[in-house]
């Protein structure tokens, strides 16, 4: 199965689709190149096909530093909808529904743009001028949300520096280039700034059936924070983050979360820290969330999750 | 289409202009035009149901344009149109236009679906008028069918404290006293239009036991508050308020002391929209309100802010009490969901 992480390298990196959508294409092409002539083969091929891609994120973490999980939830996405289309197919007609799978396919992957545009929409009705926004982890959304607003409002943004993956240096090179007013900040100096902001925007590597968000470690702490002092916490993500995961606690994340960074050169004793890339930011931390099918509350997200999954 | 326009535009203006004798009156009379409007309609084939749709959809623009804070006028428009959806879709009706169909995920493995040619329409249109006298019936009954439960939350020996005035609240109250509780209320004036005086009148016509209080005196009194029960103009959809202004004081008061609040309001009043902060759908009053003609070398120097609206954020809210029972906050959304369609939040796309 070295071919599936080939292709889904290579939908990273020459096209430069996200996590998501590149799996969503990768599936697409394994269906193309299928050779089996019954529905039962070909979904057995694809779950072979997803396992590969989540158990085995090499071209992921080093092109991207993120976690399968987006990965999964697009496939789950995906696959389901093969399933419902062969189910309700005629057996006879295999072909023909395989074809439509892979045109169905690739225009799902390609439907980013209008996503953003839509979650864009409707998150540009939050901002106003003179506004602080606090930022954390890298998020394409996040990133395109900011730069139309910076277009209509006279906006500042504090970014962290969100290490150990330091993302913070992507994001702010980005608003530099697009001379948005950023600011870099250290992680602890979170709390520090945090009476002069008005509002926190995050992106998400996964949105839960309780309507909590899986996000860059340190999601969790900023989030404790801006409840402590009542500022609004909204996370911009699309409809194809959606799990159909429940985690009660930090310990229920998959084990694919957890990971070793290098440590600080400065001190040799210590070469790695073992250490979970993401954490859970619970439900009642987060005010709203933009997604491309609306503005959402926490408390409405199983019900997405059970529309989506019908 | 086009033509309909000037009629729209007169029907909104004499709304604006009229007694405004409170939004329920306002809901009422935009029911009955949009009935009118749907009897009058030309519906001779399948595809005049689109038209129907975005000519109500053009009321709905008009309406946010003309009567910005009267959100309960636009929930309306968007109540008639989920029932026109609805109907069209069990009939199996294509009501999608172009530019809409594939946008959400949702919209996407949706779109293989067969829609049917051939449809009778003089059925469609009986059935849509139909639930439309229904919406109406629910705009006239929801006040009692609110005031039904004030036996279960209102109890004997309690002190309830209301702010303002509010016709819900006020027959919310009248109802568990004429099932026999024996209760004290305390009256927030609410300055500077003082309501809080007419709702004491009629409170006391009723025989209940009412003290009338300067809106200063809420926090110091509320220890002694077993409920706070309010009414309320709109309910966003993240179970925020939007009423008169004074009432988030009571509320902060409330939650200090840890005293739940009630509201009162019927479904017509939950909208789909999503305040920000304070000022997303607020205006200022005259100044006048507050200041008896001022003199001129006042004027430079003082800034009068009169604000109509506070907005209420849902934290501070324990439940809402609507005509179809009692709803916490993180079950809006099925309610949302169940009474408008999604395509109509934003009535401009």
């Amino acid at each position: 199965m070295d071919a599936v992480g080939k292709i889904l390298e290579e939908q990273l990196v020459t096209h430069g689709l996200s996590p998501a959508y590149a799996a969503i294409r990768t599936l697409t092409e394994v269906i193309r190149r299928s050779n089996e002539s019954t529905g039962q083969g070909l979904i057995k091929e694809l779950e072979q096909a997803k396992e590969c891609l989540i158990n085995e994120p090499h071209p992921l973490k080093s092109h991207t530093g993120r976690t399968p999980l987006s990965v999964m939830s697009g496939c789950d996405m995906f696959l389901h909808h093969i399933h419902k289309t062969l189910s309700e197919g005629d057996r006879a007609e295999f072909q023909n529904i395989k074809t439509k799978l892979v045109s169905q396919g690739l225009k799902l992957s390609e439907m980013r743009p209008i996503c953003l545009n839509r979650i864009t929409q409707m998150a540009l009705r939050s901002f106003k001028d003179g506004q602080v926004i606090l930022v954390h982890g890298y998020s394409e959304v996040v990133v395109t949300i900011l730069l139309k607003a910076a277009e209509k409002f006279n906006i500042t943004v504090l970014v962290t520096e969100c290490r150990p993956f330091c993302e913070g240096y992507l994001m702010c090179e980005q608003l530099c280039k697009a001379e948005v007013s950023n600011k870099l900040i250290v992680d602890n100096a979170v709390a520090c700034v945090m009476e002069s902001v008005d509002m926190v925007m995050i992106g998400a590597e996964a949105v839960v059936e309780n309507g909590g968000v899986v996000n860059r470690i340190g999601t969790y702490g900023i989030g404790l924070i801006a409840k402590s002092f009542l500022k609004p916490l909204y996370v911009c993500a699309d409809s194809l983050k959606f799990v159909r995961m429940f985690p009660l606690s930090q310990r229920d994340l998959p084990e694919f979360t957890q990971g070793t960074v290098k440590a600080w050169p400065g001190h040799k004793m210590w070469q790695e820290i073992m250490t979970p890339i993401v954490d859970l930011t619970p439900p009642e931390l987060i005010t709203l969330l933009f997604t491309d099918l609306g503005i959402l509350t926490p408390s409405g997200i199983s019900d997405e999750l059970i529309q989506l999954f019908r | 289409m086009e033509h309909l326009i000037p009629n729209f535009k007169d029907f909104l203006r004499s709304l604006k202009r009229g007694n405004n004798t409170g939004n329920h009156e306002l809901c009422c009379r935009t029911c009955k035009f949009l009935l009118s409007l749907i009897k009058q309609f030309r519906l001779n084939s399948v595809h005049d149901v689109p038209i129907l749709i975005s000519t109500i959809s053009l009321f709905g623009q008009l309406s946010s344009d003309i009567l910005p804070l009267e959100i309960s006028v636009v929930n309306i428009v968007r109540r008639v149109l989920h029932i026109i959806r609805e109907e069209a879709e069990h009939r199996n009706i294509d009501i999608s236009s172009e530019n809409q169909r594939i946008t959400t995920l949702t919209g996407f493995f949706r779109e293989s679906e067969t829609y049917s040619s051939t449809v009778d329409l003089i059925d469609l249109r009986e059935t849509i008028k139909t639930e439309v006298k229904n919406l109406m019936e629910e705009l006239e009954t929801h006040k009692h069918n609110i005031s039904d439960q004030a036996s279960t939350h209102i109890f004997s020996n309690e002190i309830i404290m209301t702010y303002g005035y509010s016709s819900t609240v006020l027959e919310f109250l009248c109802s568990a006293k004429s099932v026999g509780r024996n209760f004290e209320v305390l009256v927030g004036e609410s300055a500077p239009l003082l309501t809080g005086h007419q709702m004491c009148k009629e409170l006391a016509a009723k025989n209940i036991a009412t003290t009338l209080i300067t809106d200063s005196a809420v926090y110091a009194l509320m220890s002694r508050v077993n409920k706070v029960i309010i009414g309320t103009r709109a309910l966003m959809a993240n179970g925020g308020l939007l009423t008169e202004a004074g009432k988030y004081g009571v509320c902060l008061a409330a939650q200090a002391h840890c005293v739940p609040v009630l509201v009162t309001c019927g479904l017509f009043k939950l909208s789909p929209l999503y305040p920000f902060d304070q000022d997303t759908f607020n205006e200022f009053l005259s100044p006048n309100t507050i200041a008896d003609r001022p003199e001129s070398h006042e004027v430079e120097f003082i800034n009068y802010s009169v604000p109509a609206f506070d907005y209420i954020p849902p934290e501070l809210i324990s439940l809402y009490i609507t005509d179809v029972g009692g709803k916490m906050c993180s079950y809006l959304y099925r309610l949302l969901s169940e009474y408008y369609s999604i395509e109509d939040y934003n009535l401009y796309s």
